[in-house]
This record gives structure tokens, C-alpha cells and sequence, in this order.
């Protein structure tokens, strides 16, 4: 998987190329505990060009759902195509993630 | 005579996984969508993913020189997956779906909500879990 991370203001966009799998989930979870540690606190995952999650990939979103509450942070995930968005819907994720339609829509902050 | 039946066999290496899912969209582009329907490719796809990572973590405990065989026949009423590795196997009792934030435990549930037949066989020091998915 590639992934790139674009700052967008005090949102950080983590765009992901490949999907997020057993082999993938390392580097991943680098990244994004890195973009965590180092005080992103309103995380955009941007699965436009994502197209297959297993069940560690899972895994390693709800694990990073975890870290980014426990800092008061948010996360949102955007742009998922049918086959994950189905798999969301069979684990109920789509209950426990903030899932939006684009990137536009997940990068619209609360207003203050 | 099945339509189709192909066999691999690959390390106990996550390297492989997107070989494997290239591999079943080969297949259902070759044989068209009247014998591996495109409904049907998602459900075997993360099955044989899943399936495949439980041999590399549970049943080979990440040994990379350990091999996995995947088997994949086509008949005219079901696809047959079986995935089979050197490992104890396990007891294929209903799993349900884990707490929301419970970071693992969905790969057997996701073969058992794609799949409509699954079962673990064990026997000569090697483990076979076979999945049927009916067309």
C-alpha cells in the first residue's frame, strides 16, 4: 500500500493507494501512530483508491479509532468503494466509524 | 468434471495476498460472469484472504518456509476453496460478530458470512479448510 499524508489546515488527509491488509497494516499503522504521536488530532482517511480491507486492516482501524479518542482526536473515513463499503456493513463498522461520503464532507470541520 | 480447477501453492507470507486476490479476478474474468458470477468475487476473495492469514499467524505462526495450498474448483452449482496448511486446526463453532472496539476476531466471521458450507478437516499432519460457495 502507498500512503501518502497531505496536510489540509489541522487536518491531516492519510491517502491511501492498495489495500489495507495483512501485508499493509505495518506500514500503516507506522504512519498513522506517528501522525498521532506527533499531535494530529483530526484524521481523514481518504479509501478512494483502496480497494479490498481484511480483517486486520480492520483491526488496525479500530485500533487507531482507540489512540485518536484517547487523545480527544477525531477521525473520519471517506470515499469507500462497494466491496469495503460492504464489508463495513457485515462487521456494523459503518456504526463505529464516522463514515463520509468525500473527502469534501470529511474535511468539514465543527464549527467552533 | 469440474469447469475449472486450479491449485497454488505459496509461502507463509503476506507478500502473496495480492497475487491471490489478482488471481481470483483472473479467474471470474476468464471463465465470464455465467460461471463465476461478479456477486461471488468478494465473498471468495476475503475468504480465501482470511483463510489464508490464519495459516500464516494461527496455523504457522508466521513460519514463512511453511507452505499454504490453496485448491479452487469450479462446478456448475458451487466453488469449492480449500485452503490447507501444516497447522492443528480449530473448532468452527458460529462466531459471532466481536464488540465493535474489539480490534480483531472478524476473520472467521467473514468466511462464515460469505461461505455456505465450511468445514475443518484435519488428518496426516495437515489441516484443510474447505469452503463451498453455492452459485
Amino acid at each position: 500500500m502507498k500512503i501518502n499524508v497531505e496536510a489540509n489546515g489541522p487536518i491531516s488527509i492519510v491517502h491511501c493507494g492498495g489495500s489495507l491488509d495483512a501485508d499493509s497494516v505495518g506500514s500503516f499503522k507506522k504512519i498513522t501512530n506517528g501522525l498521532i504521536e506527533n499531535g494530529a488530532m483530526y484524521l481523514v482517511m481518504d479509501f478512494q483508491h483502496m480497494p479490498f480491507i481484511d480483517s486486520m486492516g480492520l483491526g488496525a482501524l479500530i485500533s487507531l479509532q482507540r489512540k485518536i479518542k484517547q487523545a480527544d482526536g477525531v477521525l473520519k473515513v471517506a470515499s469507500l468503494c462497494e466491496d469495503v463499503k460492504t464489508i463495513f456493513e457485515i462487521t456494523r463498522l459503518h456504526r463505529l466509524f464516522e463514515v463520509c461520503q468525500d473527502l469534501q464532507a470529511a474535511c468539514e470541520m465543527p464549527e467552533a | 468434471m469440474p469447469l475449472f480447477q486450479e491449485s497454488l501453492t505459496i509461502y507463509s507470507d503476506t507478500g502473496y495476498l495480492e497475487m491471490l486476490r489478482a488471481w481470483i479476478q483472473d479467474i471470474a474474468r476468464k471463465l465470464g460472469d455465467e460461471k463465476f458470477p461478479q456477486n461471488a468475487i468478494l465473498g471468495i476473495t476475503t475468504s480465501l484472504i482470511e483463510a489464508v492469514n490464519n495459516a500464516i499467524f494461527h496455523a504457522h505462526k508466521g513460519k514463512v518456509a511453511s507452505p499454504v495450498i490453496i485448491h479452487l474448483k469450479v462446478e456448475e452449482d458451487y466453488i469449492l476453496l480449500d485452503v490447507v496448511d501444516q497447522g492443528a486446526g480449530f473448532a468452527l463453532e458460529e462466531r459471532s460478530l466481536p464488540q465493535d472496539e474489539q480490534s480483531s476476531g472478524r476473520g472467521v466471521f467473514l468466511i462464515q458470512h460469505f461461505m455456505h458450507e465450511i468445514e475443518s478437516i484435519t488428518e496426516d499432519h495437515q489441516h484443510t479448510l474447505r469452503m463451498k460457495y453455492h452459485l
